[in-house]
């Protein structure tokens, strides 16, 4: 990685934002820190390790990035318990927990993991404190939503996250009953990611021309995996009140629900509700798809999420940083982003949907004011920079070097 | 310009980098009798940081609910009598922490006992207490006079701003003097400067809002 990559931030986020960060690390000059994982590529930890680890490099720090590897039975037993942590009732079997503590036990021999801190991601790795002899802060980050976990697989997981000094959480509603310090790192994007650097008018055209759009026509977008609690079908009863007055069109993105039973059955019920009508495209795109999804956003006049439940609600960030207004439904991380007349509006039903989507489709300049408070929100607070400032002061606190 | 805004301090001011690592207790509450009991047991800094810091979250109606408890009694309880009262609280002129809170838990007993229902919120809408881990540490950013203090202003990161402006109301033994003043006083004896500023009503404004006009303060008294 070139050595000037802190430096593109600059024109991003100012000056005296990289000064502040180069500030903090001073004090972190050399610190040994090994993070782990349970993928290198695919999924958002990973994402965002690949993105952090060489800035950290950069302000001076010596951050490895070690992987935890298992067979499939390791991996059964972990997306269970990703599933049961974000509430699902199936209880981790006998069989599970052991293919779990015997993955966990073969690589904590396996792993390189000396270092002055230890930041284990997730509940693939926790279990490593267990089978190591721990010579330094160990730090657990939990990505997931863990607000209702299911109790007897929390039970489970806690007997290890108790041995750990400190535990980070993406919002303060994921933050558990625990006995170290917690600390609150709130997701964030990356304004040089695919998904979100700046794009070529042309592109965004060809992207529209590609599914037979473009700009003529004022258009509503939803960016989401198809799941009940994003409400897809709402939207779409949303756009058919809207449609009777406003001329609009509606795009609703996903990702494809090949290994998701319910996903695909969502997905059926949207294509359904939206029947035949030529203003409703439902589109479902690969995974990789990030400059095609960050030219629809980009294209859109406003940016739905109208989710019945939410994590932090990172599509929202992506749709505010490119200035656009977002309408949310009041639920978890959209909350501390969608804010009434200032950012776009939180709504609690299609109708409120649709109310404020005729608001903001009769109000180009409101909307666009709307759309640069949203950037001007996420510049300060959701991205990468601000996480690895976060990261600096976990590490600050946890290795005592504050006061050096 | 007048040769007084050209007068250099002897002792420069120096800006510091206000860092703030939100902490989670992992205690909420769902309903307001349930924040108040928790209200009463929680440590100081949970006070100072929903009470204070508030102001580092970039709320944008941060004109009318200036802190946490009353965005969350008129955004999550939807009582927006209980948010007027809690947003009309001037935590500079509260005491202490333990004052504020004891002032906040009688204005919450007295609120709970005029109601015939105790007010909840949806599912998702708790309130969370939190306190903070926070560094502060020299930025190495001097100025020797107040046109220098007007440029760095402009460019210091919006938490510094906080930290001189608002915190060190809590840090001297004066909550109307902030650091500005203090050093534009003892250093510069620019004490018409200083009446200025402290006839900002900061408590209402944003911390962008709140550069902007020391900006435009310094700037006419040079």
């Amino acid at each position: 990685m070139s050595g000037n990559l802190l430096e593109q931030y600059r024109h991003i986020v100012g000056d005296e934002r990289i000064a502040s960060l180069r500030r903090l690390a001073a004090r972190l000059e050399g610190l040994r820190v090994v993070m782990v994982n349970s993928t290198r590529v695919g999924g958002g930890v990973a994402e965002l390790l690949a993105r952090m680890i060489p800035l950290f490099g950069e302000l001076g720090l010596d951050v490895r990035w070690e992987v935890i590897e298992g067979g499939p039975e390791f991996y059964d037993a972990t997306k269970t318990m990703h599933n049961t942590l974000q509430g699902a009732r199936t209880p981790l079997t006998a069989a599970q927990r052991e293919a779990y503590l015997e993955a966990n036990r073969a690589n904590a021999a396996r792993l390189d993991l000396d270092a002055d801190l230890v930041v284990i991601h997730d509940p693939q790795p926790a279990a490593l404190i267990d089978h190591v002899e721990k010579r330094c802060p160990w730090v657990w980050r939990c990505h997931i939503d863990a607000s209702r976990p299911n109790r007897q697989v929390w039970r489970f997981l806690r007997g290890f996250v108790n041995r750990y000094d400190a535990s980070v959480f993406s919002m303060a509603a994921f933050a558990q009953n625990l006995p170290h310090p917690q600390y609150l790192i709130p997701p964030s994007i990356d304004p040089l990611a695919d998904k979100n650097l700046p794009l070529e008018r042309d592109e965004v055209d060809a992207v529209l021309a590609g599914l037979g759009l473009d700009r003529g026509t004022p258009l509503i977008v939803q960016v989401s995996r198809f799941d009940r609690f994003k409400d897809p079908v709402g939207v779409i009863r949303a756009f058919r009140m809207v449609r009777r007055r406003d001329d609009c069109r509606l795009l609703l993105v996903g990702g494809s629900a090949d290994d998701d039973p319910e996903g695909a059955e969502v997905y059926a019920e949207v294509l359904a509700a939206a029947g035949e009508d030529p203003d409703i495209r439902v589109l479902e795109l690969p995974p990789d798809s990030h400059r095609a999804i960050n030219a629809l956003q980009r294209a859109a006049t406003v940016v739905v999420q109208k989710s019945l439940r939410e994590g932090f609600g990172l599509t929202v960030t992506e749709a505010l940083w490119k200035g656009r207004p977002v309408i949310g439904g009041a639920a978890g991380g959209i909350t501390l982003q969608v804010f009434n007349h200032q950012t776009g509006f939180l709504v609690h039903s299609p109708e409120g949907l649709a109310f404020r989507l005729r608001y903001l489709l009769n109000r180009d300049l409101l909307a666009a004011e709307m759309g640069q408070r949203g950037r001007e929100l996420v510049r300060h607070h959701f991205l990468l920079t601000r996480h690895v400032r976060d990261w600096l002061l976990v590490f600050l606190a946890q290795t005592g070097r504050a006061k050096a | 310009m007048p040769e007084s805004a050209e007068r250099r301090a002897a002792e420069p001011f120096e800006f510091y980098d206000y860092n703030e690592l939100v902490m989670p207790t992992g205690v909420r509450a769902a309903n307001l009798r349930e924040f108040l009991d928790q209200l009463h047991q929680v440590p100081l800094d949970v006070v100072q940081h929903h009470l204070h810091r508030s102001f580092l979250r970039h709320r944008f109606e941060v004109w009318d609910h200036p802190n946490d408890f009353a965005r969350w009694a008129a955004t999550a309880l939807e009582d927006h009598a209980l948010a007027e009262k809690l947003s009309a609280l001037d935590p500079f002129a509260l005491g202490d922490l333990e004052q504020a809170r004891e002032q906040i838990t009688d204005l919450l007993e007295d609120h709970l006992d005029e109601l015939p229902i105790i007010p909840w919120v949806r599912p998702g809408l708790e309130f969370h207490f939190c306190s903070g881990h926070v560094l502060a540490l020299p930025s190495g950013r001097r100025v020797a006079t107040l046109a220098e203090l007007r440029e760095a202003l402009g460019q210091v990161p919006l938490e510094s701003i906080y930290f001189h402006f608002h915190e060190a109301r809590l840090r001297g033994d004066d909550p109307d003097r902030d650091d500005f003043s203090r050093w534009i006083s003892g250093q510069l004896g620019r004490d018409d400067v200083v009446r200025r500023l402290s006839r900002l009503d900061f408590y209402f404004f944003s911390l962008e809002d709140l550069r902007q006009r020391i900006t435009r303060i310094l700037e006419d008294s040079m």
